[in-house]
């Protein structure tokens, strides 16, 4: 009792750490729920913070849309089935979207590390990150260290916020903004993977069963900034004009993307403004070939 | 399941809700915690249960056959190693053994055994060693007559299985646990609190200090560019040593206030370690149930000290090495359980302790240098591989790079707590200053859980369990 009465003092005193237990509940749900969707849509880190379901259903109100990106998600056969679950086996509208940048379509990406992570999670840690996220944000607890910073330090000016939702989608805001700032590690996954052909045959191999079996799939390449395009054309050997012909060949509906009209904030991924904006024009790109 | 999770905190309130319902009927009681403890373990990967009950069963036939054929009780004991043995050896050792094999016939080219190895041998089940030593010390012991087998076989069971100690010990012996477990006790109130305080000091090493700790040390051994100052390796290592003996001693703890709850009691497994002042005390307060289970069933019975003093080193050697090997597949284990044999043989050969050890200066260098000693081992034990544990040694001994132990505000903080225990206890100051007030004695307790409850590091499961 008195262990509960300090336990509860404290917690009304001490600082708490939203953030994580809100990460850890989206990416357990994102992977585990059994949930039904019309539509998939399937990358990496671009994608699960570019692409916003919520905005999308402006247009498309009727259909349910999960933002199934992964850090370093691959476009391989084993996400591909996972996605293929999640979708309504029974509609008539079934729609997988494809985000396709240089590593989603390299041996970088072929573990599927994060989603494996989150797919073998021990069932206890499951449970507490489903269903006891609010008690142990509330009790959340702080290093000497952070209880230094918090109690002597002036909060920090940089920041890097991000809102889980969901619907799969990370709404990400980082300050100061540098677009330069990521391109160092992507020189260093490109010194070691390239864009695999034999990955990009597999995709169009699946992207023409998917439309054989009345899916419709639809792909881009997520916009960042011009060095970072710049790099992956060259270094990472990404050949956008390739991949959408290929791309339309099997099936698939391509959109273009004018990359000068979006903003990222370390060269990689999209402020929530451009997130917005590519959301809406999926979304139309979408209804105009759907429907 | 983890102790250190809320699913077992609901698990164990259902288990003993309803163990309280059963009241005095022991074979009830017993056959709930047979369930329980099976659900408990089978929570992890029930697909492993068979290996439990596999050597239970043949633990419990093997022994009420010696009964019934005392003629044949030697080819039933040696039934019994077989089987055990062979389930860890498959279950345990398959990987490491044909990844040796390849390598020694130059195997990776071609044909690879590893490779053809089935991927269900390859995961080793969590607390392998510790039930299977369990099971078969109960043969021994009906060998040796030191117990007569039991009947039955829901007790034996509730024996083998009983889930505080059941995947991280300690390795609790039938000849003492038996004869507790069928007689009924009624848990009395001060019982219940001297449970209360060994889980709760369980829960404070594990989570407060060892899972504080973890962090630092992780970041230290898998960096690809390994610190070259032998300042920050001496304070990692001593930072591994508090991390895994409070993550031992904190699984025992909770493991003993557990079975206080039930009415029983668990031999104490770790008594302050690091203030030994030589190798053999070491190994009378270090994982204490483990080091006698070696004594008594592989030391004592290859001849112990008393066949001269050369097969008296190889019998230690012996011990060591394989007690290193009983703690995972790999080289690195192994090599630890040489180390600690080299410097028992030295200290048996030299008496170096008793030497060093007639002052009070003397007894701080002899604690210095087994400290230094243990801390040395403990490199191999963490170590990645072998080429690792000697670079880092050779770093340590370079005395050299830059002044930072690499521990941190945080680290500072969780290992001078553990240095302020260690030495309170070694000069007898703990003893001192008990708390003796009850009122105050509750209140601390609240505190402590306080900070469990705020200061927990990064949740991760018990170092031993991989054992």
């Amino acid at each position: 009792m008195l262990a509960a009465i300090f336990c509860g003092l404290l917690s009304f005193v001490l600082p708490k750490n939203n953030e994580k237990y809100l990460s850890e509940y989206f990416w357990s749900r994102k992977t585990l729920s059994k949930q039904k969707y019309n539509m998939i849509i399937m990358g990496d880190s671009r994608v699960y913070r570019g692409v916003s379901p919520q905005i999308m259903q402006k247009q498309l109100p009727q259909l349910k849309i999960l933002n199934f990106g992964y850090s370093n998600g691959g476009l391989n056969p084993a996400m591909f089935e996972a996605a293929e679950q999640k979708l309504v086996a029974n509609s008539s509208t079934k729609i997988i979207v494809l985000g396709i940048t240089a590593n989603s379509v390299s041996g970088y990406t072929e573990k599927n590390t994060q989603y494996l992570q989150e797919l073998m999670r021990p069932r206890e840690e499951v449970i507490e990150r489903l269903y006891f996220s609010p008690v142990k944000y509330w009790f959340s607890p702080v290093s000497p260290q952070q209880l230094k910073l918090w109690l002597f330090e002036p909060p920090p000016v940089a920041y890097y916020k991000n809102e889980y939702h969901l619907n799969g989608y990370v709404r990400s805001e980082k300050f100061p903004a540098d677009t330069m700032e990521a391109i160092p590690s992507y020189v260093k996954d490109f010194t070691n993977y390239k864009v695999d052909g034999s990955k990009l045959e597999t995709l169009y191999k699946q992207v023409g069963e998917w439309n054989n079996n009345g899916i419709t799939v639809v792909g881009f390449r997520p916009p960042v900034s011009f060095s970072m395009r710049m790099l992956e054309d060259t270094m990472g050997l990404y050949n956008e004009a390739e991949i959408e012909a290929r791309m339309t060949k099997a099936g698939a509906h391509w959109l273009k993307l004018d990359h000068s009209q979006y903003k990222t904030y370390d060269g990689s991924h999209l402020d929530e403004y451009s997130a917005v904006q590519l959301s809406d024009t999926l979304a139309k790109f979408i209804k105009s070939i759907h429907w | 399941m983890l102790f250190n999770s809320l699913i077992f905190v609901l698990f164990a309130s259902v288990f003993f809700a309803i163990a309280k319902l059963l009241g005095k009927r022991v074979n009830a009681r017993l056959l709930w915690l047979t369930i329980a403890s099976f659900f408990f373990y089978g929570w992890w990967d029930w697909r492993f249960l068979f290996l439990i009950v596999f050597s239970g069963l043949i633990d419990y036939f093997a022994a009420l056959a010696m009964e019934r054929f005392p003629s044949k009780r030697k080819f039933l004991l040696t039934l019994s190693v077989i089987a055990n043995i062979g389930s860890l050896s498959v279950f345990k050792y398959s990987g490491f053994i044909a990844k040796n094999i390849d390598a020694l016939l130059g195997l990776n080219g071609g044909f690879s055994l590893l490779a053809n190895t089935p991927d269900f041998f390859l995961i080793t089940p969590v607390g392998i060693s510790f039930y299977t030593f369990q099971s078969m010390s109960y043969t021994f012991d009906v060998y040796r007559n030191k117990m007569k087998p039991t009947k039955g076989i829901i007790h034996f069971f509730a024996y083998l299985s009983m889930f505080p100690q059941l995947v991280a010990g300690p390795i609790v012996r039938a000849q003492t646990m038996l004869p507790q477990m069928l007689k009924v006790t009624q848990v009395s109130k001060d019982e219940r609190w001297a449970g209360f305080q060994l889980v709760v000091r369980g829960y404070f090493k594990k989570m407060v200090i060892a899972d504080n700790l973890a962090p630092l040390v992780v970041a230290a051994f898998s960096s690809p560019e390994p610190n070259s100052s032998s300042l920050f390796w001496w304070g990692t290592i001593i930072a591994f040593a508090f991390q895994i003996y409070c993550d031992f001693a904190g699984y025992s703890d909770i493991a003993r206030g557990l079975a206080r709850w039930m009415g029983y009691d668990f031999p104490d497994n770790f008594k302050h370690p690091y203030i030994s002042t030589s190798m053999q005390e070491f190994w009378t307060r270090w994982h204490i149930s483990l080091s006698t289970w070696f004594r008594d069933y592989l030391y004592i019975p290859l001849g112990g000290s008393k066949k001269g003093t050369f097969r008296t080193h190889v019998n230690l050697w012996i011990t060591m090495v394989l007690s290193g090997l009983w703690h995972g597949a790999a080289w690195t284990y192994v090599a630890w359980g040489a180390l600690h044999a080299f410097f028992s043989s030295f200290e048996r050969i030299t008496h170096w302790p008793k030497i060093v050890s007639k002052s009070h200066l003397g007894r701080f260098v002899a604690w210095l240098l087994v400290t230094m000693q243990v801390l040395v081992a403990w490199v191999f034990f963490r170590a990645e591989s072998i080429e690792q544990a000697f670079a880092i040694i050779k770093t340590m001994f370079a005395f050299s790079g830059s002044i930072n132990l690499g521990w941190g505000l945080n680290g500072s903080i969780f290992i001078g707590i553990m240095i302020l225990r260690e030495l309170s206890v070694a000069l007898g100051l703990d003893r001192k200053f008990k708390i003796k007030n009850p009122v105050w004695e509750m209140v601390f307790y609240a505190l402590i859980i306080a900070v469990i409850v705020f200061f927990r590091g990064e949740g991760s499961e018990f170092i031993y369990f991989q054992f």
